[in-house]
Formats: C-alpha cells, structure tokens, sequence
C-alpha cells in the first residue's frame, strides 16, 4: 500500500500496513507506546504517529524486561540528548523509504518537550507529567469542592464574553 | 511574532506557570499548545484543558487566540465559545484591569485565560458562572461601559468611545456627557484616563459595534 506524504521529495511511501502492525504488536513495549502517545497530545507535540511508534520501538530494543517509568525516562533522554542522531527505518520497505524528513520535522520539539519532562518529572512528580489519578470514592465531590474553594481565591477575576459575528 | 525577545519570554512564562504548555513556531506562527492547568487553592493542578493558544502578530496590543481542543466545551455561545471554536476570555475593553497592553504573558495565562478554565470547570458541575458573564456582543459592551462610566445612557457611552478612539482630543469639543459643557471644563480627566486604559483601536471597534443606533457627539 501508499501512504501519502505531504513533505519531502516522494509523494508517497510504499509500505505495508500489516507489516507495521506485527511490528508494533510484537515490540513488547506497547505500554510505553500508549503512553508515549498520552505524553505527545498532553503536550501539544505535532507528531507523526507512524514515526513516533517506530522511534520508540527501536530506541526501546533490550529494555523489554525494565519498568515503563524507567522506560520512558529512557525515551525522554534520548530525545533531549541524542536527538541529531535519531533515526528509524520503515520495518516494511527499510531500504525504499526515508523517513528522515519526516522524522526532522519533529525532531526539536520532541528535544525541548522531552527536557521540560524531565525537569517537571524530577521537580514535581508523574502527576505533572501524565495528570492528577482521579480518587474517585466519593464520586468526584471532593474535585468539585476543590474547585469551588478555587473561585473564592481568585483576587481580580475576569468574565467571559462572545463577541458576534 | 517578530521579536525573539518577546519569544523567549512566553517560552520562559509557560514553563513557569505550565510546563505541559509549548510554544511552537511554525511558518512563522507562534502557537501554544498542550495541557493548561487550572488550580486548586493550594496551587495544586484541579482540573486540566487541551488548548491551543495563538499568539498574534500584534502581540501584545492584540489578545492572544484561545481555542479548548479536547473536545470537553461545546463551541456554543452559552458557554463563550464561537462557532470556529474560538474563545471569549475576555471582553477587550476590560483588558487593563487584568492583562494591559505590555504586560508579561504570564499574567494572561494566571490571569483572564485561569479566570476562563476555572469558570468552565465550576460552570460544569454547578451551571453558573462563578465570576458572572457579561452579555454576548453589544449587550455586552455596553453593560461593560454602563458600569465602567455609571450612566445607561448608550448615546453618552458612544461619545466617549469615540473621543478615545481619536489620535488626540480638543478641550473645545463639546464633552460625551451630554450636559452641554466643553470638554475641557467637564470630563476631560475622565476621558484621559479612558484613553491611557482602553486602546484607541478596541474603543473604535466597540463604538462601531453601538453605532448601529448611536450618532457621533458634536465637535
């Protein structure tokens, strides 16, 4: 099959959609996979989904076996410090596609995202990284409390308003 | 965005106040994007957006473009949100009592943009604003300028729209207030002050917007 592209010199990539998928299935890191995904939308991070997977399968090779925090730190690392050398290859047509373009394109801000993790990781915890664990015992009251309390701290609030067009 | 400056201060700003907030420039656009958090009374993270903010080209004399992307606030005029998805954080006219023009980017994101968030969470649980709102369009502007000058005289608040959307003003011209007076022996104080509050393009905008049944006061 032909994926289409809307960078770079080709304007598609021949490939194989199956191929892809038993590569991913079988990478024995899917965990890290979602999550890592998790991490891109949460930070705004325009990038390829296709790409990001294969990155994270190939910079994860031997590490099936460690912990998906210590995996992730290792992804973040490579990515804040590694990331001129960066590089994955299509499983399905390794030879015929460069995914370098591609892969370029995300290349910095992958960088730079990946060191504010890391630093808000080491400052302030998981939380900052993936979000509050909702404790949902008493069916969310007390989040809702907490943010009603919030309302009576705010010193100089604001009202919204919808302009017309 | 023009100035790296400026670039390197909003960036300095996100990761302050949001870290899962990151300004992308693409094509020459500054966009934000990521996880804006809204907190609780200990500073703890209670609640969390997917936005974009867009950082116009006459940042800061134009109001940043705010749109929620994960798809939790309907883009519906009861909830401030235009149809293209577009957030009414604030009404322009009353930007200098939170974010004036020339202020850090920052007191825009624990400003106005927090204000908006935690009025969308408290608004969700409890249907009610818990700042209030102010009315959509016109209505709107003009309760802003009702309060703000303390008359409910539209065709008064027209006029000093008008004087502070000029270059300059004449102590001659005949005052908005309508008591007859010229400017100079009335509310010219007034109207100078008005002038170093609102912008002369946001006054001209909200005048165009009332005089639909306003005329512009005698010179």
């Amino acid at each position: 099959m032909f994926l289409h592209l809307t960078t770079g010199d080709k304007e598609r990539l021949k490939t194989n959609l199956d191929v892809h998928i038993d590569h991913i299935r079988d990478s024995g890191v899917r965990e890290a996979i979602r999550l890592i995904k998790l991490w891109r939308v949460r930070n705004g991070l325009k990038a390829k989904t296709f790409v990001l997977e294969l990155l994270v399968v190939k910079l994860l090779q031997g590490k099936k076996g460690v912990a998906v925090a210590e995996q992730l730190k290792h992804l973040w690392t490579e990515f804040r410090d590694n990331t001129e050398n960066l590089s994955v290859e299509d499983p399905a047509n390794p030879s015929g596609n460069d995914l370098k373009p591609i892969l370029d394109e995300m290349r910095w801000s992958l960088s730079a995202v990946a060191r504010t993790t890391l630093t808000s990781l080491e400052a302030l915890g998981w939380e900052a990284v993936f979000g509050r664990v909702e404790e949902d015992d008493d069916g969310g009251r007390g989040a809702r409390v907490n943010i009603l309390r919030s309302a009576v701290h705010i010193a100089r609030p604001t009202k919204p308003w919808l302009r017309e067009e | 965005m023009r100035e790296p400056h400026l670039v390197e201060a909003i960036r300095d700003d996100l990761g302050r106040h949001c870290p899962s907030l990151h300004l992308y420039i693409e094509k020459e656009k500054a966009e934000a994007r990521g996880t804006f958090p809204v907190r609780g009374p200990e500073g703890e993270v209670a609640d969390e957006y997917l936005v974009t903010i867009e950082v116009p080209s006459r940042y800061s004399e134009d109001l940043p473009v705010v749109r929620e992307v994960g798809g939790r606030i309907p883009w519906t005029a009861d909830r401030h949100v235009n149809a293209n998805g577009e957030a009414c954080v604030l009404l322009p006219d009353a930007r200098w009592e939170s974010f004036p023009v020339g202020a850090p980017f920052l007191e825009f994101l624990a400003g106005p943009l927090h204000s908006f968030f935690l009025g969308q969470s408290i608004f969700e649980s409890t249907g009610k604003w818990p700042f209030g709102e102010w009315s959509h369009g016109r209505r709107g502007i003009l309760e802003y300028y009702e309060m703000l000058l303390e008359t409910e005289s539209t065709e008064v608040i027209a006029g000093f729209l008008w004087m502070v959307s000029r270059r300059e003003v004449k102590g001659h011209w005949d005052c908005p207030c309508g008591r007859g007076k010229r400017l100079r022996n009335c509310c010219l104080e007034k109207v100078l002050d008005l002038r170093k509050k609102i912008p002369a393009r946001i006054a001209s905008r909200s005048f165009r917007v009332l005089e639909r049944s306003s005329a512009a006061p005698a010179r």
